[in-house]
């Protein structure tokens, strides 16, 4: 994957490069703040030229404000070039961001939280994700979208069991990573998930990130 | 030699900026002026305007004083009259922004306003604050005082300036004055001091121009006796109160405590997100590239090699920590000061909300989210404020949903007499549908009881806001908390 990182800490960012460089992914280029991202993604990518490539990742809080500068990059980046993969990660998870960030299309977004790195393996599976125009959110972010739409009327009729499964689904996992997570049986869960559709109104498909966009637009209405 | 201990931040806090105490007064001395120089100096010239001056306004003064007198004592049996009689009371402020103006052009004595006055609460709040309105009745005593002095001062000035420059100038026109007979019947033209005496020889002349120069010189040495009375009553009576400087003075430093105490908020949890958290962050990451690595070599030779299975085991137990440590430091952080405030109380609210274990439904009015609108100290309070109380509901309340409204405050509540604290504020209003019948000792918590909600108690009443809790029994609980939208005592 060709990568490119924007992070302030130094440690972090110098951290994320070796990581990404020993697992045989190209960083082209690592840079400390929002306006060097942008300067960076316009020499990389110039215009119309989308696909250089595959995932941006971007710190949410950097100088000069250390408030959202990240975020707003990036969701200037995704407006500029629709499908760019980009990560957004932070110390924190606010449901606002999410909700900011996910306004728009969803695919080949995701949204983690900086302790996700410590797993690398899950981490750069969600990397692969994201470059291959799924959409990742942390399971916090999950647990804030549903817990700002409590009180739904359709999320309320989920049993607890159907409501994990959600959850899950939001994170894009597959059913067969669901049922492994639940130590749930294939066919239990693909009749959870049938279930969660009928009550929530949703046409079935068959492709995986359709459910997840499909579950946040009922999340955010 | 310069070790640091290690962990401390490099930062150091930006030291209060040094204030003096409010000057009450400019120092009221009297200043001496020179004999021979005095006619010549401006300042002479320019009293002499502010006692002319003051001649027309002092007598008007001295009716406002009457009638206030006369109309306080007169109706005051009746409420209109107390009312009339108060209102006048507090409209004196005006006479004595009128004499701090002409003194401070005329004179040169810069008194500050007196703290401005407050509307009480309801009529008879209203009422009270107006005739105990100190500033005003000060301002009553100066407007008779001063008639006194500057009716006296302005009859000895213009005595001894018309004496002083008519003697001095009556050899010019002397000869204009009319014909007078003396008892002799000799004929004479000049001013008559005693039968038969005229200032008509030259030398009497030259007496005269003598004694008006004397007069001359001796006219801005009496002026500025005079102005100098004035000018005591000006300090003494118009400027704020020494106990009125006191509290704002105490108000200063209590503000400025608050905002520090936020400011070093803020800046631990940028020490830590920038510092520890990331370093943290990045040694979870190695330790689970390493944990991948040791899994690969143990799996990957087959090998029953313990040391490589030891390291295995120690080095997740390490990742793990690690990991847990992070979850912890991330809500220690957000508890120090939640980084999203930056981007207005609505975006912090709204994460809070969502964390919330009980439905929460927030509703911050959108003029709060405008830059500068709430004082940062102020928006973290308010967050702190709804963080506890949502808390709380969810803790006792047993309720299904608890609703945060923040919004503008209609109507400012009159704070603490002798404040200079401002009057915008802004409502919290934190609303449960629980059992209600919470029963708060507000005024003198129990350590241990309740502490989060008396700590809550302390830091609004720093800022001069209120608490209020109304809790019937089976009806909900509702806690209203009025907050000032900046610092009292900060600019």
């Amino acid at each position: 994957m060709r990568i490119l990182i924007a992070e302030d800490s130094a440690i972090l960012r110098d951290g994320l490069v070796a990581l990404l460089q020993r697992r045989g992914h190209e960083v082209v280029g690592a840079v400390p703040d929002a306006d060097a991202l942008r300067a960076a993604y316009a020499d990389l990518v110039g215009p119309g030229g989308a696909g250089a490539l595959d995932v941006v990742v971007v710190d949410i809080r950097m100088p000069p404000t250390f408030t959202d500068e990240g975020l707003r990059a990036a969701i200037e980046l995704r407006a500029a070039h629709p499908g760019q993969g980009v990560l957004v990660f932070s110390q924190y998870v606010e449901t606002q961001f999410a909700s900011r960030l996910l306004a728009d299309d969803a695919r080949g977004l995701g949204y983690l939280l900086k302790d996700r790195v410590a797993d690398v393996g899950e981490f750069l599976a969600a990397l692969e994700r994201i470059a291959g125009g799924q959409t990742v959110l942390d399971p916090e972010v999950v647990t804030q979208l549903m817990g700002a739409s409590r009180g739904d009327d359709g999320l309320g009729r989920l049993t607890p069991r159907e409501r994990e499964v959600l959850e899950l689904m939001a994170q894009g996992r597959s059913n067969g990573a669901i049922a492994e997570a639940l130590f749930l049986s294939y066919g239990a869960v693909e009749k959870n998930v049938t279930s969660i559709f009928d009550k929530l109104d949703l046409p079935q498909d068959a492709a995986d990130h359709r459910r997840v966009l499909a579950v946040l637009r009922y999340l955010r209405g | 030699m310069a070790a640091t201990a290690p962990g401390q931040p490099s930062s150091t806090p930006p030291a209060p900026t040094e204030q003096s105490a409010p000057q009450a007064t400019t120092p009221a001395r009297l200043e001496p002026v020179g004999f021979f120089s005095g006619p010549f100096k401006r300042r002479t010239w320019s009293e002499l305007l502010f006692l002319v001056c003051t001649l027309v306004t002092s007598s008007v003064g001295l009716a406002y004083f009457f009638v206030t007198i006369g109309a306080g004592a007169g109706f005051g049996v009746t409420v209109v009259g107390l009312y009339v009689g108060g209102s006048l009371v507090v409209g004196a402020r005006t006479w004595g922004s009128l004499y701090r103006a002409e003194g401070r052009a005329l004179l040169g004595v810069d008194v500050p306003a007196p703290v401005p006055f407050r509307r009480g609460r309801g009529f008879w709040g209203g009422m009270g604050h107006m005739l105990g309105d100190t500033a005003g009745w000060r301002a009553l005593a100066f407007l008779f005082l001063s008639f006194v002095t500057n009716l006296v001062g302005a009859v000895f000035s213009l005595v001894f300036l018309a004496y002083g420059l008519g003697g001095l100038t009556y050899g010019i026109w002397y000869r204009w004055l009319p014909l007078q007979q003396a008892d002799d019947g000799s004929w004479h033209r000049g001013a008559q001091y005693g039968p038969g005496w005229f200032v008509d020889t030259p030398a009497r002349i030259w007496a005269q121009a003598g004694v008006g120069l004397l007069l001359l010189f001796l006219w801005p040495q009496i002026q500025r006796g005079f102005v100098h009375l004035t000018r005591l009553l000006i300090v003494n009576l118009l400027g704020p109160t020494q106990a009125s400087l006191r509290v704002a003075d105490l108000e200063r430093s209590r503000g400025r405590t608050v905002e520090d105490a936020d400011a070093r908020l803020r800046r631990i949890e940028r020490d830590l997100h920038d510092g520890t958290q990331a370093r943290l962050v990045a040694v979870a990451m190695q330790l689970g590239e390493a944990k991948e690595q040791l899994a690969g070599a143990s799996s990957g030779t087959q090998s029953d090699d313990p040391t490589v299975a030891d390291a295995l085991g120690l080095v997740t137990l390490a990742h793990d920590s690690t990991k847990e440590a992070l979850t912890e430091l991330r809500e220690i952080a957000r508890g120090i000061h939640p980084p999203v405030l930056d981007n207005g109380l609505a975006a912090a609210l709204g994460t809070l909300a969502a964390r919330s274990p009980v439905r929460t439904v927030v509703d911050v009015d959108p003029a709060l989210s405008e830059r500068d609108a709430l004082a940062p100290a102020i928006e973290a309070l308010a967050y702190y404020a709804v963080a506890e109380l949502v808390t709380n509901a969810a803790k006792h309340a047993h309720g299904s949903t608890v609703w945060v409204l923040v919004e503008p405050a209609a109507t400012a509540r009159p704070p603490a007499p002798g404040s200079t604290s401002p009057t915008h504020f802004v409502r919290i209003r934190v609303r449960d549908d629980g059992v209600g019948g919470a029963a708060v000792n507000l005024t003198d918590p129990r350590p241990g009881e309740g502490s989060g909600l008396a700590g809550l108690v302390e830091r609004v009443r720093a800022v001069d806001g209120t608490l209020d809790v109304v809790s019937p029994a089976g009806a909900g609980t509702r806690v209203d908390v009025l907050l000032p939208t900046v610092v009292p005592g900060e600019k």
